[in-house]
């Protein structure tokens, strides 16, 4: 898991933002609740975080309008959109608007915490142009796109490629199928079937199967994630 | 029809305006004819006078006052008709000849005049006269004049001609208004007695349409199409809120009886958290469902609410084929793809995806092991095709049109995961793309081509 962080947590229903407070705080983050868009605001543009979870639809100001102006006063911070609003344009309003990444209420904790932590990563590691990536023994070309475990090659599909590169960048945190499903194949869809996991499973096939140690782990009720076995 | 609502009704003042106009324009258009008739008239008189007065103008040239004075006398008489004046007076204004007995002072100076006599040749006769005096060498002078009477005779005919026309055109007007418009207003309220029993409550009711094909019909045509839209939208949100009531009471009901059972016993740790995961599992489903229904009612809600970009189909098709490719593999499924290159349309490629997952996913789920599943994209007859086809137990032709509504499963038992929408959900995709669904016979297992007309 990853370093213990601030995050500003802008909801206003009581119970939801209480569930996810006790739930970020029980996973070692230290967080701050905003009941409304104007405390939100000020808290946001006050204060240093890691993180920023905000609700779409705020009494005050609203959310958006938070992180137009944050965003507008140069804050950087990566922010988490929540919302009930979940087609395809308002996701990409939210996006347009300054968030980072966008979550359709209802939702699991696991899929909350996965992309939190996706976030703060992806935020530090954007400065760092990586051409290789290594977990443990598995290392991956970037450039060359290509892959080895323990020196030995490994023959893999563009989108099996794209897969373990999406699971290598996020190595050590929780990936969850919905991000899969939106950052490697680029579509925002309800699979009736557990599609991912078939995918994941030719993925084991190829990464771990002739190994002892096995990289690719199923974290139940939320996910993947890549490292190796404790 | 009361006759007030015809009186109120705007093609019955429309009628009365343009007859007022007609009748202005036709009006201004009679006096110019009765003008320049007059006019004519006028002119005529005038020639026939200077001829008069040119004939005996030559007589005075060649034979003298004398010749000039038998002429004068000799005319007064042939003038039977008592149509023409003459009179000839010497130097003095002494009469010499004709049939007026008196100058008339109108005509004392030379030129025109326009003077009434009472007396001429024998008997009485009142006239207006059109005359021209002339000075003659030798002082004496000639008055020749032509009566107006003839002129007035035919002015007031023409005249009056005109006035039954003017008074025939405006009773027409009338009556042609008076019919037209209330032909318009009783189609116009009908049209309101059928928008008021449909707001009544009566929502099959339609206008109707008559033989004419006008302006009416179209409208009544245009009211009818939005009327089964709305029937269909209403009947969609009926069938939603009947079906959410049924499919979703059920789930939520075992769930509710879980945990309550759970509550009950003297349950240890384990035992409640296996039961916590169920429930979790079954609110998860539950979710599944009701965001199925959600999709299905926004995408039926229509095309403004989505965004609409190019869609290269080939790679969607590809896309879909690749994420199911492990899945088919892994049940013995032979999946294959074929693509002709270059096929776009304007669409919402996720929900194109979705669509073309669901057709998969279905193919897939249903074909038994050692089967094929094959998706094709191809130019047909009737536009571009995209197909989904399996080798699977395939869909009765009488059930078709039954799966494609919202919560049909064939089978069931329900053996199968799945809530009954893909396909509802797929219909609805295609709609909002403007696309044919078509379930077809494979022979055997199902063919389902979405067709994209060009």
């Amino acid at each position: 898991m990853v370093a213990a962080m601030r995050i500003l947590l802008i909801e206003d229903d009581a119970e939801a933002s209480a569930y996810m407070a006790k739930g970020l705080k029980e996973a070692g983050h230290t967080v701050d609740h905003a009941a409304n868009g104007t405390d939100g605001l000020f808290l946001a543009t006050s204060e240093r975080y890691d993180v920023m979870i905000v609700d779409r639809m705020l009494p005050g100001v609203d959310g958006l309008t938070i992180i137009q102006t944050l965003r507008g006063s140069g804050n950087a911070t990566p922010v988490l959109i929540l919302s009930a609003l979940g087609k395809v344009d308002d996701r990409v309003r939210g996006l347009k608007a300054g968030g980072d990444d966008y979550l359709v209420k209802p939702y699991a904790f696991a899929e909350l915490m996965a992309r939190i932590e996706a976030l703060i990563r992806s935020g530090a590691a954007a400065t760092a142009s990586e051409t290789r990536l290594k977990v443990e023994d598995l290392e991956m070309d970037l450039l060359a796109r290509s892959v080895s475990r323990a020196g030995k090659p490994i023959d893999l599909q563009p989108r099996e490629f794209r897969l373990l590169e999406y699971l290598m960048r996020h190595a050590g945190q929780v990936v969850t199928r919905t991000m899969l499903l939106e950052n490697v194949w680029e579509y925002h869809f309800d699979p009736q079937t557990n599609l991912i996991d078939v995918h994941i499973s030719r993925l084991r096939q190829k990464i771990d199967k002739d190994f002892d140690q096995a990289l690719i782990q199923t974290v139940r009720g939320a996910g993947y994630t890549i490292r190796a076995a404790r | 029809m009361p006759p007030a609502s015809l009186f109120r009704a705007t093609s019955f003042r429309l009628a009365l305006s343009y007859l007022g106009i007609f009748t202005v324009s036709a009006m201004a258009l009679l006096a110019l004819v009765s003008w320049s008739t007059s006019m004519f008239i006028e002119w005529q008189v005038q020639e026939t006078v200077e001829a008069e007065a040119s004939g005996l103008s030559e007589q005075f040239r060649e034979r003298g006052l004398v010749g000039l004075t038998e002429l004068v006398g000799e005319r007064s008489r042939q003038d039977i008709e008592r149509r023409t004046v003459y009179l000839l007076a010497d130097g003095e204004g002494r009469r010499i000849a004709g049939n007026l007995f008196g100058w008339p002072s109108a005509a004392e100076n030379p030129g025109w005049a326009r003077f009434v006599i009472e007396r001429m040749g024998e008997g009485r006769l009142v006239t207006e006269v059109l005359g021209r005096t002339y000075e003659l060498a030798g002082g004496a002078r000639l008055l020749v004049g032509r009566s107006l009477a003839d002129a007035r005779r035919v002015k007031s005919a023409i005249n009056r001609a005109l006035g039954w026309g003017l008074a025939l055109t405006v009773l027409l007007g009338i009556v042609g208004g008076y019919v037209t418009s209330r032909h318009m207003v009783q189609r116009v309220e009908s049209m309101s007695r059928t928008a008021t029993r449909i707001v009544g409550g009566d929502m099959g009711s339609r206008m109707r349409i008559s033989e004419a094909h006008d302006e009416f019909d179209s409208l009544a045509d245009s009211f009818n199409e939005m009327m089964d839209e709305i029937q269909r939208l209403v009947e969609g949100i009926r069938t939603v809120t009947d079906n959410i009531a049924h499919d979703l009471r059920t789930p939520l009901n075992r769930l509710r009886s879980r945990i309550d059972l759970t509550l009950l016993g003297a349950g240890d740790t384990e035992s409640y958290r296996r039961a916590l995961e169920e429930t979790l599992a079954d609110a998860d489903n539950l979710l599944a469902t009701f965001n199925a229904i959600l999709t299905i009612a926004s995408v039926e809600s229509g095309q403004r609410l989505h965004h609409f970009e190019p869609c290269p189909l080939d790679r969607l098709l590809g896309d879909v084929a690749e994420l199911y490719e492990p899945l088919a593999e892994e049940k013995g499924i032979a999946l294959s793809w074929q693509a002709e290159p270059g096929l776009s349309i304007e669409g919402d490629r996720h929900l194109l995806f979705q669509a073309l997952a669901n057709l998969t996913d279905n193919a897939v789920k249903y074909t038994p092991a050692a089967g094929t599943v094959a998706l094709t994209l191809a130019t047909g007859a009737e536009g571009i095709e995209l197909a989904v086809a399996d080798s699977g137990p395939g869909i009765p032709a009488e059930a078709r049109g039954k799966v494609l509504e919202r919560f049909v499963r064939l089978d069931s038992t329900r053996s199968t995961p799945g809530n009954g929408l893909g396909l509802s959900l797929v219909q609805a995709v295609a709609r909002l793309h403007g696309a044919g669904l078509r379930l077809e016979d494979n022979a055997p297992g199902l063919r389902v081509r979405m067709v994209f007309p060009v």
